[in-house]
């Protein structure tokens, strides 16, 4: 702790000839001609275990894609150069995966942006219960995604799920189960997604809302905005920075996780739903194929650090060296 | 209380990118209180930062009493200082502020922080707050606990960050006064930071005026008023801001006349010695709002009468002030409240030659205001002798 | 103006109840899954399965009964959850607060691209990770282990602790550590008795929100853990069998599963948009 005291100076302290006291310099000399500054001594512990943890997967994933890793009969790894990747272009159903995924996403992020939006904007015209209607919705985020698979497992069962039978009631569905078609079962996936994360886009865009101060709106006003222009041409592009973050973090998140997808469908029926996180996690860990797994698997994490790299600009911009 | 020594200081950021501070040299006497003044970014937060040692010079060296303080944490320097956004610790009470500085950097004993916190306190009227929370207190309050927190050090400087930017006129007048009999009743060498000119006047023992990075005079306040070094110092010193039009010398010598021909000025017009100047010389002519005096256009009052179109009158109840156009300058002139033209109303100005102040092509003043008017004599005998220099 | 007025203007009633109305169908969308979920938690097998679904029924505590009290107790699922999600909150709070603090007030040019690498390890793809540390741990001998399962959720709540803390540190103004720093603190002391207590409760939202994380986390736990380590969600999982599932103990370990954290959600609200986005997203 001592030690922390006298790191804060930057390098090339100089060393000028000067009159008068000493300065009661004791010891630390050391720490303090070291380019080191005391931010990057507390910075240090959480970036060299972070350096841990994501370079080594890293290293060894890409190691991984270049490689046919073997447990049995005996443990052998045979370097096998691109095949891998050649195996990835020259297989279809990596195409179908990445095909669900879109369709996954792009259906999800449309239906909880367009609701989200909606809730968001009710929620700030109605002066009371907002402390209760926010506790409420955020019950689902914070639900594990094995118990929400589950969960919709259960109310959408053909036998005696309670959406199943209310969907029977107006004629539909009867005698077809939900996850067990092709159409259906992924609209049901987006809809388990819905239910779970349309809270954070109200969250956030809601957070957004507040912000915008009062005076814009009586600016426009006096302009002569109605009720609609005024969010067209007022609320909705000041949205605009929550509304990307939003998009950008749940594409992320629908990327990233496949648990709910893993319990409920299992990618079925007939892979319509294996999205790529499954795909790959079924040939690297279930059938062992880990280099070929690997190699799905990069590019899933190319795609994502490219959107992550859209997320940093869009917070941190163009300012982020100097904040 | 110690003297504080600015050495040849320079502060350079992004590798000499920006220079900050450049070559500055000041001393501080023992006890004084010294205003730092110029606009925003002329350097003078960066130097206060330095001599608090927040920041590093890059250059140079910063002594506080007989000591170089450059290697020394802020900690080593015992010096206290007022944040422009007060700096209160949110989560501690008025009190655990005031004595947090005493409990770190001091052996003395719970009670005898006790004591000097509230000695602190009753100082400057704020004995009933010691138990709030600095959220709970009003800007001007908030401003009084930040000022406890420097006494209570009794350190051998302080240091103010434009400390009163965040009040409204009438408070900062008030803690202007307040500041200045705490520093004197104290006797602690300070250093005052603002962009205020007014509060620089009317606080500084000495003024400091800094633009671009350097000093470009010091004085005391009279002295930098009536003798500004230079143009920009004339400029920024005086409400409203002196009035300046370019000029050239006439091929005679003593006329001087603006470009566009809106304005010629004999020099030699009084028994007035004449400036080193050669005709075809480039001269900036400068004459403070209360040397112009303005009539109705049909009276041609002196034997140099020049004409303006009146824009806009301030009445200021005291004064009013006109503004008009010399060519393309807008010009102020500190009239009587008895004089209210119209704006469009046609007058006529004068300014006499005692009033002249010129500045060469580089902005070096040539030629300052003559007070050797008996009337106006007796204010600036105490700047005069230091003010022949800046002539 | 008036005409426009006219045409978008809706009728009263509507502009007044017609956002309520929204609401109160979304809640009613929100809830009906939880309560239902609830409700068949503690029903009796015969009554769950009937057509059309009931809602007035003898509750039962039988399943919540059998998971704690029978032959198959979850409560060593439950400690290795307690366990894993503890170890790796404190892991993430501890070395995140220090490492936000100092990614705050870091003055470098590039802190951008660090920051974003900090994050970038959150943002991959958790099959990503796992495929890779799988053969590291089968070959370190960390598969099975609370340790092993402790790292692997690290590498989401590290950095994710690291940026949010960090945009708590962004609003403490520097003036108040310059200020402690005149008053004769040291770096450190600025730091530990001035900027870290205001940020306290934002350490215990992330404290709670890595737990939620961690608490819920279902591929890596499944990957890295065996029976005697297995966490809640991996046994629940479980409990989808070939010949058959008992909803009953499915929905009343959904229940055991999502309480604590739903009540840590209501908890730490203010903090959860802010938490969710990392830091993102202020309210």
């Amino acid at each position: 702790m001592v030690e922390h005291q006298r790191t804060t100076e930057v390098s090339g302290v100089s060393t000028d000839a000067y009159v008068g006291e000493e300065p009661d310099d004791t010891g630390e000399s050391i720490l303090e001609s070291l380019p080191i500054s005391f931010e990057m001594v507390l910075l240090a512990p959480s970036i060299i275990t972070l350096a841990i943890l994501s370079i080594i997967p890293l290293v060894v994933i890409i190691w991984l894609s270049f490689m046919e890793i073997n447990f049995t009969p005996v443990n052998e790894q045979i370097f096998v150069g691109p095949q891998n990747y050649a195996d990835m272009v020259n297989n279809g159903n990596v195409w179908d995966a990445w095909k669900a995924t879109v369709v996954y996403v792009g259906g999800s992020l449309s239906l909880q942006l367009g609701l989200g939006i909606l809730i968001s904007v009710m929620l700030h015209r109605v002066i009371v219960g907002e402390n209760v209607f926010t506790s409420i919705v955020i019950m689902p985020m914070m639900i594990a995604p094995v118990v929400v698979g589950l969960l919709w497992q259960f109310l959408l069962d053909p036998t005696f799920g309670l959406y199943t039978y209310m969907m029977n009631q107006i004629g539909l569905f009867i005698n077809q189960p939900i996850l067990g078609d092709p159409n259906s079962a992924m609209a049901a996936l987006i809809l388990m997604d819905t239910w779970q994360w349309t809270p954070l886009i109200v969250l956030i865009v809601l957070a957004q809302l507040k912000s915008i101060p009062e005076h814009l709106y009586e600016a426009a006003r006096v302009d002569g905005a109605t009720g609609f222009t005024q969010f067209r041409y007022v609320t909705l592009p000041l949205l605009k920075p929550a509304i990307a973050i939003a998009l950008l973090l749940r594409s992320m998140d629908l990327m990233r996780y496949f648990a709910k997808v893993f319990i409920t469908t299992g990618g079925g029926p007939s892979n319509t739903t294996k999205i790529i996180g499954l795909y790959v996690y079924e040939q690297g860990l279930r059938f062992f194929n880990l280099g070929y797994g690997s190699a799905v698997g990069l590019v899933m994490l190319v795609v994502t650090i490219l959107m992550g790299l859209a997320f940093v600009e869009m917070i941190m911009g163009g300012a982020g060296d100097n904040e | 209380m110690a003297q504080i020594a600015l050495n040849h200081v320079t502060k350079e950021y992004n590798n000499g990118r920006i220079v900050a501070v450049n070559d500055l040299s000041l001393e501080i006497e023992d006890g004084e209180f010294l205003v730092l003044v110029g606009p925003s970014g002329c350097g003078k937060s960066t130097t206060l930062r330095m001599v608090a040692g927040l920041e590093d010079a890059t250059e140079g060296d910063i002594s506080i009493g007989p000591t170089r303080v450059n290697e020394l944490e802020p900690r080593e320097r015992d010096i206290a200082m007022v944040f422009q956004n007060y700096a209160l610790y949110p989560h501690m009470n008025v009190r655990k502020n005031i004595g947090f500085g005493l409990q770190l950097s001091t052996d003395l004993s719970d009670t005898e922080i006790e004591e000097r916190v509230e000695e602190a306190a009753q100082l400057l009227e704020i004995g009933e707050l010691l138990e709030k929370k600095p959220k709970a207190l009003s800007g001007g309050q908030q401003q009084r606990v930040a000022l406890g927190r420097a006494i209570v050090r009794e350190p051998e400087a302080f240091l103010f960050d434009e400390p009163l930017s965040n009040l409204d006129a009438k408070l900062r007048k008030q803690m202007r006064t307040e500041i200045s009999r705490i520093q004197e009743q104290l006797g602690v060498t300070s250093i005052y930071v603002t962009h205020d000119q007014e509060e620089a006047m009317t606080m500084g023992d000495r003024i400091a005026v800094m633009n671009d990075g350097e000093l470009q005079q010091i004085g005391e306040p009279n002295e930098v008023y009536n003798y500004p070094a230079n143009l920009f110092v004339a400029g920024f010193i005086g409400s409203p801001s002196m009035n300046t039009i370019e000029t050239e010398v006439a091929a005679d010598g003593t006329h001087l006349e603006a470009a566009g021909g809106a304005l010629t000025y004999d020099l030699g017009a009084d028994d007035h010695p004449d400036p080193d100047l050669s005709p075809g010389d480039r001269v900036t002519v400068g004459v403070r709002p209360e040397d112009v005096s303005v009539r109705a256009a049909a009276e041609a009052f002196t034997d140099q009468t020049h004409r303006a179109t009146v824009e806009v009158v301030e009445p200021l109840g005291s004064d009013n002030l006109l503004y008009f156009d010399v060519d393309g300058a807008s010009w102020t002139a500190r009239v009587s409240p008895a004089f209210e033209p119209e704006p469009g109303d046609e007058v006529a100005f004068s300014f006499p030659r005692d009033a002249l102040y010129l500045f060469d092509d580089r902005g070096v003043t040539v030629e300052s205001r003559d007070l050797t008017d008996p009337a106006e004599a007796e204010q600036v005998t105490a700047a005069d002798g230091d003010g022949a220099a800046t002539r | 103006m008036s005409k426009a007025n006219q045409s978008t203007a809706l009728p009263r009633p509507i502009r007044r109840y017609g956002p309520l109305a929204v609401l109160g169908v979304f809640s009613l969308w929100t809830l009906v899954p939880l309560f239902w979920m609830f409700l068949s938690s503690l029903k009796i097998r015969k009554s769950m399965f009937e057509f059309p679904p009931t809602i007035i029924f003898d509750p039962t505590l039988r399943y919540y009964q059998d998971m704690f009290l029978g032959s198959n107790p979850v409560t060593p699922f439950l400690a290795n959850s307690v366990i894993v999600a503890l170890g790796t909150a404190v892991l993430s709070v501890g070395l995140g607060t220090v490492g936000g603090y100092g990614l705050s007030r870091l003055d470098l040019r590039g802190k951008k691209h660090l920051a974003f690498w900090i994050i970038s390890t959150r943002m991959a793809p958790i099959v990503v990770v796992v495929i890779p540390l799988f053969y590291v741990y089968k070959t370190a001998g960390l598969l099975n282990t609370h340790v092993g399962l402790i790292i692997a959720h690290t590498t989401f709540n590290l950095p994710f602790a690291i940026w949010l803390m960090r945009s708590f540190f962004d609003e403490v103004p520097v003036s108040l550590e310059e200020a402690a720093m005149i008053d004769g603190a040291t770096r450190w002391q600025a730091f530990r008795k001035v900027s870290l207590p205001l940020v306290l409760p934002g350490m215990g939202a992330t404290a709670i929100i890595a737990i939620v994380f961690s608490w819920n986390d279902f591929i890596f736990a499944l990957i890295f853990t065996s029976n005697a380590t297995q966490t809640m969600p991996v046994a629940a999982s479980q409990l989808v069998t070939q010949t058959g599932t008992l909803w009953g103990q499915v929905m009343a370990t959904g229940v055991v599963i999502l309480l604590p954290m739903v009540t840590f959600g209501v908890i730490v609200k203010k903090y959860l948009v802010s938490g969710l986005t990392m830091g993102a997203v202020k309210e």
